[in-house]
């Protein structure tokens, strides 16, 4: 997911965070992304094998 | 007076059966005490010095006239400020609910009351249970770990953790949704147990996730959080006939299976050298008393972490989304960052993350067969430095990677936090005592047994 991306499904729920805390969200989404995300999305494809 | 405050609900409770002891000279024992401490360690948020008198009053009262009611009648307890009280101030941690008043009790806290529990007061919480640590302007947090105010308290159940350390109140009511009992027990060097799913019921609790949310009892000793459970369980048929947890076990462990899951500490997360050593003495106490113990493997530890988390993040996102969107600006940043984290998960992630729990707890299942008990790691290291939980790596580490303590809310499954030591510098080391779901009894038998031939009850801190 792309920063802009981030920004605007935050904003579909109705959060518009300030640029700065955006910029930390984001690296916290990432963090997320590349932890138990893919974890789990890593799983499912060798399930899927 | 203040000797009071250190007997355990066991021994109160005896000496109050017996009019040995008066429920007003023991609750006016704590109230002298919290009024002492309190100040520096900020683990209430708020007091009812005047009710709970009253209501030891009321409590003498009916005893002398033979209505005691059991061994949570007259014994001074405190809730973490998430759980509902009918009439009195819950305000969850947070700023949003700054003034709410519930008018009705939790669940869990109607039955403790109904066994004669006598409420001090409302504990600190993290902001709806995931907003934590909140520092103050002075870079202290409230609710302070009592081995050491530079440390951190574990949470969300931290005033909990602290008071119970603290000797200023005999238990207190948590609440757990990926370790928020046994984390911050681990650091404080009292007793927490996250029940199984369903045992303690959930109604009047501010919710994160529905699936993986527990409230159980934090206590100095595992007796007293089995008696407090006996109270707190609620009669659910699927956990079977409630056990009889109150009975006292006389220590022999004899017929009693344990696996050691060492693999969780030495491969997964290390622990460090002074951790890992108190889980092997842990494992040896267990064998003198009788138990078999014997290394076995539990499910992957990192996948259990992940779908935790996942599973726990879009529901508590799905609960609070309304309240982040229109007073974004009236929370924590830890809280809400966290919590809007959970916009994010996708329909096929949480797909991901739901099917991953089938097959976690049916691997644990499996794991499980021929053993009674699991010992693993707790936390991997004592009470880190507070400074270390400021700032981004904080939030961070919810999303990031795995932990101990998460695998056994995913499974729904018994697990407390039991203190096994202290390290070099004085600070609390624990292991974790985990079971299939409904064999909660198994756990705080074996938790009872150990506490009685272990000498680290009898330390306190010295505030």
């Amino acid at each position: 997911m792309t920063r802009d991306e981030f920004r605007a499904a935050l904003a579909q729920v109705g959060i518009a965070p300030e640029v700065e805390e955006l910029e930390d969200m984001y690296a916290a989404w990432q963090r997320m992304e590349s932890g138990h995300l893919m974890v789990l999305r890593r799983d499912a494809t060798a399930g899927a094998g | 007076m203040s000797e009071l405050c250190f007997l355990s609900i066991a021994e109160a409770a005896r000496a109050i059966a017996a009019r040995d002891l008066s429920p007003v000279a023991l609750t006016e024992a704590f109230l002298a005490r919290i009024e002492a401490l309190d100040g520096t360690y900020r683990c209430f948020v708020r007091l009812r010095a005047e009710d709970a008198l009253a209501d030891a009053r009321a409590a003498e009262r009916d005893i002398a006239a033979g209505r005691y009611r059991g061994p949570l009648h007259a014994i001074p307890i405190g809730l973490k400020d998430i759980v509902d009280t009918a009439g009195i101030g819950t305000e969850n941690g947070s700023a949003l609910d700054r003034g709410r008043v519930p008018d009705r009790d939790a669940a869990c806290w109607a039955r403790l009351k109904a066994a004669g529990a006598i409420l001090l007061g409302k504990l600190q919480t993290h902001e709806f249970a995931i907003g934590g640590p909140q520092f103050l302007e002075d870079g202290s947090v409230r609710a302070a770990n009592p081995w050491g105010r530079d440390r951190y308290m574990g949470g969300s159940s931290s005033g909990p953790a602290s008071a119970v350390a603290l000797g200023l109140c005999m238990g207190a009511v948590g609440t757990d949704t990926a370790g928020s009992i046994r984390i911050p027990a681990a650091y404080c060097g009292i007793f927490g147990h996250k029940p199984s799913h369903g045992m303690v019921g959930l109604a009047g609790i501010a919710p994160l996730s529905a699936t993986v949310d527990h409230a159980g009892p934090m206590t100095w000793t595992a007796e007293d959080g089995a008696l407090m459970l006996a109270a707190m369980a609620e009669p659910v048929r699927a956990l079977g006939p409630a056990p009889d947890l109150a009975t006292r076990p006389d220590g022999d462990l004899r017929g009693l299976r344990i696996g050691f899951a060492r693999h969780w500490h030495s491969e997964d997360i290390p622990a460090t050298p002074e951790m890992a050593a108190a889980l092997e003495d842990a494992a040896g106490v267990f064998a003198r008393l009788g138990a078999e113990v014997e290394e076995m493997r539990l499910p992957d530890l990192g996948e259990a972490t992940a779908c935790n988390t996942v599973i726990y993040l879009a529901e508590a996102f799905a609960h609070y989304r309304d309240r982040l969107a229109s007073y974004w600006r009236d929370w924590t940043p830890t809280a809400r960052d966290r919590l809007a984290l959970g916009a994010l998960v996708s329909a096929d992630d949480l797909a991901r993350a739901r099917q991953g729990r089938d097959e976690s707890m049916r691997a644990f299942g499996v794991a499980m067969a021929g053993f009674d008990l699991v010992l693993t790691a707790c936390v991997p290291q004592v009470a880190p430095l507070l400074s270390a939980t400021r700032g981004l790596e904080h939030i961070y580490g919810v999303v990031e990677g795995p932990a101990f303590d998460a695998a056994f809310n995913l499974w729904g499954a018994p697990a407390a936090s039991i203190c096994s030591g202290f390290d070099a510098a004085g600070l609390p080391l624990a292991v974790q005592l985990g079971a299939l779901p409904g064999r909660d009894a198994d756990v705080l038998r074996a938790a009872i047994a150990y506490e009685r031939v272990t000498p680290w009850r009898d330390r306190r801190p010295a505030p």
